[in-house]
């Protein structure tokens, strides 16, 4: 493959989009190939300046609730107090037409509620695969041509401040050498659409991939899985969610996923 | 009865994006105020389209109704697209980067980012927050613009070449 396809392909390899064996030529040729490299970097770090860098706009406080008064859906007894462009859609509504409605409402009775179900869980299975294939992406791409680390120390004092200086967030980060998973450095890394923090252990000659960021969702169980030819394991645990990547055993990963776990715990408890 | 099951539904597959609907609307009109009629004009749409709605991602589908309708509003709003930046404020901002280390300084920084987005092209910078900050796939994208993926993917790499270039320092190598 030449450069010229190849710098074409560098973005939709960053971002996950290509599948496998595109992803592994890009990779081939990026060893070989320092302005490749070079622009692999850029595109990297640009992805991760923007995702720190750039405002997520929430809806102001109370937004909702005005959208639902002025759609004339308000939970409560808002509908006396309509305002003149909720009528107008009240009347839209009724212009729809008697059949329409009822088509309408009997479909939705009918294949309604199964449908949305089985369209969560899919939804919800798809959000996940695709999260799994990015996540074993960005381990992939962690152990290609130096890219694995962009702070190397074993201190753990080191690496934590490391990152609150660049994160809006700051991960538990502790040295598990005494368990033989010693803490090898930190990365940032970019995964669904965020900055994320990369832990980098060692396990024998094992390199996993430790990616944390903040989750709203409630503490969950320790779960693998393979995928790739690679392992990963997954858990939340006081307002965090880990994932584990690397080519050891699920074993070995499910073992250092305790230890995270139980010193998130106790850490999350001394805050 | 059935209205409530209306709503419910809606509710539960369009009105829970409502925070992707307002960073969209708010990054392609640039304002507060004008995001906000946007958005609010969009959601009566998908109201009014809603029995339309075939299932799949409520979130898609509000962003593609979002976004036509940002599309409908800065073709009639053209005059009153900001100004590009002053000479003077491009100073500032530079002098700024070069400050000690600091809160001032990352604060400094994510101004660069969010305006280098907000110059960008609007055909680019919906790709750029759809992409990068709404995280949605090349396929999403090409949904919701009605673009072919190629488009998205050539759009994309043109938009990282001038955020590139214009945030140069901040992606600099640590030699």
């Amino acid at each position: 493959m030449n450069c010229e396809r190849n710098l074409e392909l560098i973005g939709p390899y960053v971002d996950g989009e290509l599948d496998l064996p595109a992803a592994l030529d890009v990779e081939r040729h990026l060893e070989n190939c320092p302005a490749c490299q070079q622009a692999h970097r850029r595109i990297h770090r640009l992805k991760v300046t923007v995702a720190t860098g750039a405002p997520y706009y929430k809806a102001p406080v109370g937004f909702a609730d005005e959208i639902r008064k002025h759609l004339g859906i308000a939970k409560e007894s808002g509908s006396s107090e309509e305002s003149g462009s909720s009528l107008k859609l009240q009347s839209r509504r009724e212009g729809w037409g008697f059949s329409s409605r009822i088509l309408a409402i009997a479909a939705m009775l009918i294949v309604g509620v199964c449908l949305a179900g089985i369209i969560v869980w899919q939804n919800h299975k798809s959000v996940d695969d695709a999260m799994s294939h990015e996540l074993v992406y960005a381990h992939a791409r962690s152990m290609q041509f130096d890219h694995l680390m962009d702070v190397v120390s074993t201190d753990q004092h080191t690496v934590k401040p490391w990152f609150s200086d660049k994160l809006d967030f700051a991960p538990p980060v502790r040295d598990f050498a005494v368990a033989d998973f010693p803490l090898k450095g930190g990365r940032l890394d970019y995964i669904g659409g965020r900055a994320v923090a990369a832990l980098i252990y060692g396990h024998k000659k094992h390199v996993i991939n430790c990616f944390v960021w903040p989750s709203d969702q409630g503490d969950s169980p320790i779960t693998a899985m393979g995928l790739q030819g690679y392992s990963l394991v997954q858990f939340s645990q006081g307002g965090m969610s880990w994932h584990l990547v690397s080519d050891a055993s699920l074993e070995t990963l499910e073992e250092l996923a305790r230890e995270l776990r139980s010193n998130a715990a106790t850490s999350s408890v001394s805050k | 009865m059935s209205f409530d099951a209306v709503t419910a539904r809606f509710e539960a597959t369009v009105l829970i994006h409502l925070d992707s609907a307002w960073n969209l609307a708010r990054w392609l009109v640039r304002s507060e105020h004008d995001a906000q009629d946007v958005v609010q004009e969009a959601c009566v749409r998908a109201l009014r389209s809603f029995d339309g709605f075939r299932g799949g991602d409520g979130r898609c589908w509000l962003l593609t109704i979002v976004r036509n309708t940002c599309c409908t509003w800065l073709e009639k709003n053209r005059r009153h697209e900001p100004e590009a930046l002053s000479e003077e404020t491009l100073d500032q901002l530079e002098s700024a980067g070069s400050s000690p280390p600091g809160l001032l300084l990352r604060e400094a920084e994510a101004e660069q980012v969010r305006e280098a987005i907000e110059e960008l092209p609007t055909e680019f910078r919906e790709i750029v927050v759809l992409r990068e900050i709404e995280g949605l796939s090349y396929k999403e994208i090409s949904a919701i613009a009605g673009i072919p993926a190629g488009t998205v993917m050539s759009r994309l790499a043109r938009a990282r070449k001038r955020l590139e270039e214009k945030l140069s320092p901040l992606i600099a190598e640590e030699a």
